[in-house]
């Protein structure tokens, strides 16, 4: 079975998933049922240099960027509403040729519109991020995993987890940050500006 | 090369209309248009000469004197050559006040960033490395996924909370990726009394799409379930988040006056980050309609210009003068949406 983590652990991605080079990034979400606007809820990267923000611009990989550094990072496109099985939205990292001043990779999920609509992660159910083998897909035993749990109320952002490196390896951390304020607020912590 | 422009007519017949209105430094390309190969191929710039190359995907957004690798009579350039934006195309995020970034919340955070500042200055600037007017190419990556490389556009930028008058010879701004996709992009317009005139958009959808929005004619758009375009009486926005179903957009007021005079007035757009573009809402009779801006999604960019068009008529005129010919109407002020 795949490693499950809980929040602020970490675990080696050369023991979680032996042998792993392109790692893809799953995140999942199930929004509760509501009389509503519907839900849509985006999936985002950040590559991070040493300093804790990015390089530039175009280390932000979102929907309307969907390839970071060169094309070590791959954003897959956008799921509107979490509905369906799987994973809602992926990012694919060919983790030998992300350049090697990248060492953070922060991967964030936020409700799009969440002011306007009245919406949070508090009615979200069932959030996940796992990493897996994307030469081995069907491999259930290798990988790493984990569930946010209910634990978000009025969050309209998440840090749900990151790559980074460590003495010459790759690790993932299980974080589970919120944030009130939007995928905004999130990228701002990064050295991003919005407007 | 597999399909002609079909928005590029008007500009010849446009000029033919008004032949002294070709900008002296920038003279008009011959009327033969080069076939382009996609809707994205934009030339931006002032073309010195007219350039038969056969096609290309590319996309040159050079500056006036760089060869433009794939002609087309599309000429968006400011009536005299602009002079270089002093803002150029880098965007300095550094220099203006971010964002007060929330309060990560308390619930669920682990908070990593006790030791380190919101982001505040620096670091942010495009990385446009292609040089400019090259040929943009496609890198695969790894898993097989194509991407166009990084353009400079050349075009003047603008930064948050900054203000910008788009005049006729500083008429375009390019928005940055966040920019171009975060929030919405309004646009209101600022006369003496706001019953005089009202806006809408004509866009066409990234997958080719014609329609508009209006109001009291059709509110929403292209889909009124998940809209990207609205229009009420108070102004016209686009919901950003959907930036990458966009391919283009025409801003345009209609005077509700039984005379069809517009008030004179300004135009402004602004964006989520606060910043605001401006133009003037020039008084006047019309025919119906008036041109207002355009703007073309460019890489994931928004580019925007301000038309200062001498030109006014009918709505579907004025539809058609921009290339948005795929509208049907039930007469010539009033679209079949």
């Amino acid at each position: 079975m795949a490693v499950s983590l809980s929040k602020g652990g970490n675990i080696s991605l050369a023991k979680a998933a032996p042998g792993m080079t392109n790692a893809v990034v799953g995140l999942g979400w199930d929004p509760r049922t509501t009389d509503g606007a519907p839900f849509d809820l985006d999936a985002s990267v950040l590559l991070l240099a040493d300093t804790g923000k990015v390089r530039s611009d175009a280390d932000f990989v979102f929907y309307n960027n969907l390839t970071g550094d060169n094309g070590s990072v791959q954003h897959m496109g956008d799921n509107r509403t979490g509905e369906g099985e799987g994973d809602d939205e992926e990012v694919h990292v060919a983790l030998n040729q992300v350049s090697a001043d990248v060492q953070r990779i922060v991967v964030v999920a936020s409700i799009d519109q969440a002011d306007a609509r009245g919406q949070n992660f508090g009615q979200v159910a069932d959030a996940y991020i796992r990493v897996y083998d994307g030469d081995d897909p069907h491999n259930t035993d290798k990988g790493v995993r984990f569930d946010l749990g209910e634990d978000a109320s009025t969050e309209t952002a998440l840090i749900f987890g990151e790559l980074y490196r460590n003495g010459g390896e790759w690790k993932f951390r299980a974080i589970a940050q919120g944030f009130a304020g939007g995928l905004a607020s999130v990228i701002t912590q990064f050295g991003l500006q919005v407007g | 090369m597999s399909g002609t422009r079909t928005d590029l007519p008007y500009l010849r017949s446009r000029r033919l209309r008004r032949p002294a209105d070709a900008a002296p430094a920038a003279p008009a390309p011959a009327a033969a248009p080069a076939p382009q190969t996609s809707a994205s191929s934009l030339d931006l710039s002032a073309p010195s000469a007219p350039d038969p190359a056969p096609s290309s995907s590319s996309l040159d957004l050079s500056a006036p004197s760089a060869p433009a690798p794939s002609s087309s009579p599309l000429d968006l350039s400011a009536p005299v050559s602009p002079e270089a934006p002093s803002t150029g195309s880098s965007l300095d995020l550094g220099s203006t006040d971010p964002a007060a970034p929330s309060t990560p919340s308390g619930g669920t955070s682990l908070n990593l960033f006790d030791d380190e500042e919101p982001a505040s200055s620096g670091g942010t600037s495009l990385s446009l490395d292609a040089p400019s007017g090259a040929p943009a190419p496609v890198r695969t990556s790894p898993r097989g996924h194509a991407r166009l490389a990084e353009h400079d556009l050349g075009l003047p930028s603008i930064r948050a909370d900054e203000r910008r008058l788009m005049t006729e010879h500083e008429p375009v701004v390019a928005l940055t990726r966040m920019q171009s996709a975060a929030g919405a992009l309004e646009a209101k317009v600022a006369v003496p009394n706001p019953s005089e005139v009202v806006l809408g958009l004509v866009f066409e959808t990234s997958d080719g799409r014609q329609s508009l929005v209006l109001p009291g004619l059709s509110q929403q758009g292209p889909d009124p379930r998940r809209p990207i375009f609205r229009a009420t009486s108070s102004g016209v926005a686009v919901n950003l988040r959907r930036i990458p179903g966009v391919h283009r957009l025409l801003l345009f007021a209609v005077p509700t006056r039984p005379s069809k005079q517009l008030p004179g007035g300004t135009v402004t757009v602004t964006t989520y980050g606060g910043s605001r573009l401006e133009a003037p809402l020039v008084a006047g009779p019309t025919l119906g309609a008036q041109a207002l801006m355009t703007a073309y999604v460019v890489e994931g960019r928004l580019v925007i210009r301000a038309e200062h068009d001498p030109y006014s008529g009918t709505l579907q005129q004025i539809c058609a003068a921009y290339g948005y010919r795929e509208i049907s109407w039930r007469d010539p002020y009033t679209p079949l949406v």
